[in-house]
């Protein structure tokens, strides 16, 4: 029957549109957009096993591409960058606790609510002072997730706002170490960092209430009608229900949306319980480095070779360009020496991640759409090219004129005596910069986490915040990082050391 | 053999001539000394007669190549050799790669043959246990015979010398001066040694001139 009515629903809305639904269709895999450094219950790596995603949300999204018959495939991207890039086209459909706001309607569709969350006050227990309503709210530190309606309810009260980008375990623990003195957050947050916090208090009674909704691309009412008709018919058959009860999530106010006459959970909150196990018992270092994080080699290796590829890549292209630039100010006429200064500052000037949201979302705007490793790539070569062109400029200009002399009075053409004596020369002291430069080009390329690129860093950041395991996670990353990076580094020492042969120095 | 008219040249924003109708004629295998003050533009003459620099008027030739006033000097690059003030040896190349990299480069002279011509070389200059060494491990004077060496690489038809003394200890004076003999005899190529020494000027030849007022006069 539900297979029946969604298919008709299919038809209609694929008579009516040809869009991202047909496309859907045809591909057989329903691209959804999420944060999974959100964190619990959403989506969020499985705590026991860290390379599965798990979370409420991934169920929905699981029911919902089998409704449409296809497969769903998740793709990350930042919380509050989910609308924009759905904007962009890159996934279908956005869902990840996006909550039904009236400023919404002009940037996407939103499917009807699939879930209402009141608002939850948290506080440190036995804390005397914490504030415990609205009033009591004005002028105190309070804790939220930034752009949420929290966050709105916390300023019109007055309280003094600290948002994170991090994730709502940072959220809670900031208020645990007494640097915030109350959390306002979602009940579906609030049940899994806020509750099971021996420390913390939930406060009873709400502060208000946020309704989830799927975003849909503007222009994609046929992908809307099909959603809805599937939500629909998820709550119709009792599925969301069930969801909502295993991850502990199941309210009045979403009985309510539902139609659902019965408030009260009938089953056990199987999800909710299996994370507060896993919490209640992290085990010691020794154990997690024998058994959890060989377990995470895959995830990670996959994570490296990717913060690895768009590096090199990245570093070749701000090799090349470089060269040009400083090949332009050292030797070009006036005009193009201009344009190479004005490029460097420009780009040596500028944040990189200014640069790197402006290719990725700017440009779209005039027309092209670059890929997400492209766009990474592009950003992080372009801007290490302006430092490059300053590395090559201070070797060239550390080889002395006469030089140049010599060689031409010996009838080496100009080209020949720039490449063959002073270039080696100018390698040479621009080497030690250029492998800083790498290094760093490697440590910054975690921005390109923020065009939905999945790599160290933000695998780092996804399961330190669903396993709580901050410190040892650390010790993982930082070690990956120095795996991928060391071999250039002793690469380029012994490239200096031949360069530099022959040649005595004040410092080895 | 070298043939310099009336050379004459005003660097940018200067009042006066630095050089005012310098001539100067050196036979093949003539050693010619030229003494002058410093600012009294040798180091102008010589950049123009080795053919980086241009010059406004007068003319510049060598056997195979002659440069007017106003033209580009460039003809008489690898023509004129220079054995520069400083050396100017390139320090991250070996003695024999600092010998061969203009003949082979430039002048496409196979690699083998150019190092033994390189070694021969050498070796006529009391250097043939330097050839692997870098110009930083060498004593000043076995660099400057590796400069003059480099120089005779390309067999230019003059040689100059910049000042081949003044860095030089007053014991190394006199290998200096038989080593400019030396190639005089061996190689017959025409040497233009500027210098502001005077001993070293009247022990080479009788050919002594002095650079005064932008114009040769004989010494």
């Amino acid at each position: 029957m539900t297979r029946a009515v969604i298919a008709t629903a299919l038809w209609i809305a694929s008579a009516a549109q040809a869009g991202t639904l047909d496309a859907v269709l045809e591909r057989g895999v329903l691209e959804w957009g999420a944060d999974a450094q959100g964190g619990a219950p959403f989506a969020f790596p499985d705590p026991a096993d860290p390379a599965r995603l798990i979370g409420f949300e991934v169920e929905i999204a699981d029911t919902l591409a089998g409704q449409l018959g296809v497969r769903p495939r998740m793709q990350q991207g930042a919380w509050d960058k989910l609308l924009v890039l759905l904007a962009r086209g890159d996934f279908d459909l956005a869902l990840s606790g996006i909550e039904v706001t009236p400023d919404k309607g002009g940037v996407c569709l939103l499917s009807q609510p699939y879930y209402v969350s009141p608002e939850r006050l948290t506080v440190r227990r036995g804390d005397a002072a914490a504030p415990k309503t609205l009033a009591e709210l004005r002028g105190r530190r309070a804790g939220t997730l930034p752009g949420s309606a929290a966050e709105r309810i916390l300023r019109a009260a007055g309280a003094d706002v600290a948002t994170y980008e991090g994730g709502q375990d940072d959220i809670y623990r900031d208020l645990r170490l007494g640097r915030t003195d109350a959390v306002l957050l979602d009940e579906t947050v609030s049940t899994y960092y806020g509750a099971v916090d021996p420390a913390l208090e939930v406060l009873p009674g709400s502060f208000g209430e946020v309704r989830y909704a799927i975003a849909i691309r503007k222009n994609d009412a046929a992908l809307k009608r099909a959603i809805d008709a599937a939500l629909d018919a998820l709550a119709r058959d009792g599925t969301l229900r069930a969801i909502y009860e295993r991850w502990g999530i199941w309210n009045a106010e979403t009985a309510g949306l539902l139609g659902d006459p019965d408030p009260m959970p009938r089953a056990p909150a199987v999800a909710w319980q299996a994370w507060r196990a896993s919490l209640a018992e992290q085990p010691p270092f020794l154990v997690r480095v024998a058994t959890r994080y060989p377990a995470l080699i895959d995830t990670f290796a996959r994570a490296a070779a990717l913060t690895l590829v768009v590096s090199a890549l990245a570093m070749l292209l701000a090799v090349a360009l470089g060269a040009v630039l400083a090949c332009a100010r050292a030797f070009a006429p006036r005009p193009f020496a201009a344009a190479a200064v004005l490029y460097v500052e420009l780009f040596r000037g500028t944040p990189l991640l200014v640069q790197l949201v402006v290719l990725y979302f700017g440009l779209p705007e005039l027309g092209i759409t670059l890929s997400p490793f492209v766009a990474g790539v592009l950003a992080l070569g372009l801007n290490y090219a302006a430092a490059e062109s300053e590395n090559y400029r201070a070797g060239l200009s550390s080889v002395p004129a006469s030089q140049l002399d010599a060689a031409r009075v010996l009838g080496l053409p100009r080209r020949q005596a720039l490449r063959f004596v002073v270039l080696p020369q100018a390698v040479r002291v621009a080497l030690p910069p250029m492998t800083n430069d790498f290094i760093a080009l490697l440590k910054d390329s975690s921005l390109i986490s923020v065009v939905t690129l999945t790599e160290l860093t933000k695998t780092y950041s996804m399961l330190a915040n669903a396993t709580h395991d901050h410190l040892g996670l650390g010790a993982v990353v930082a070690a990956w990082y120095l795996v991928v990076g060391l071999p250039f580094v002793f690469l380029a020492r012994r490239l200096e050391r031949r360069l530099g042969q022959g040649q005595k120095r004040v410092a080895r | 053999m070298m043939r310099v008219d009336a050379l004459t040249k005003t660097h940018p924003g200067a009042v006066s001539p630095t050089l005012a109708g310098l001539s100067l004629d050196a036979p093949l295998g003539a050693i010619v000394a030229i003494l002058g003050r410093s600012g009294a533009g040798k180091s102008t003459f010589l950049r123009c007669a080795c053919g980086l620099d241009p010059f406004d008027a007068g003319s510049i030739e060598v056997d195979g190549a002659r440069v007017d006033g106003g033209s580009d000097p460039a003809p008489l690059l690898g023509k004129v050799g220079m054995v520069f003030q400083s050396l100017e040896l390139f320090p991250h190349l070996r003695v024999i790669e600092n010998l061969v990299l203009a003949p082979v480069r430039a002048r496409r002279v196979g690699a083998a043959a150019a190092r033994e011509r390189a070694s021969r070389l050498l070796r006529d200059l009391d250097l043939h246990d330097k050839e692997r060494m870098f110009p930083e491990s060498l004593s000043g004077g076995q660099r400057q015979r590796v400069a003059i060496a480099r120089a005779l690489m390309v067999e230019p038809n003059v040689l100059l010398y910049d000042e081949p003394t003044s860095a030089l200890d007053p014991g190394l004076k006199v290998e200096v001066r038989r080593t400019i003999e030396r190639v005089g005899e061996r190689a017959g190529t025409t040497q233009i040694i500027v210098t502001h020494d005077e001993a070293l000027a009247a022990d080479l030849t009788r050919s002594v001139y002095v650079l005064e007022g932008g114009a040769l006069r004989p010494g």
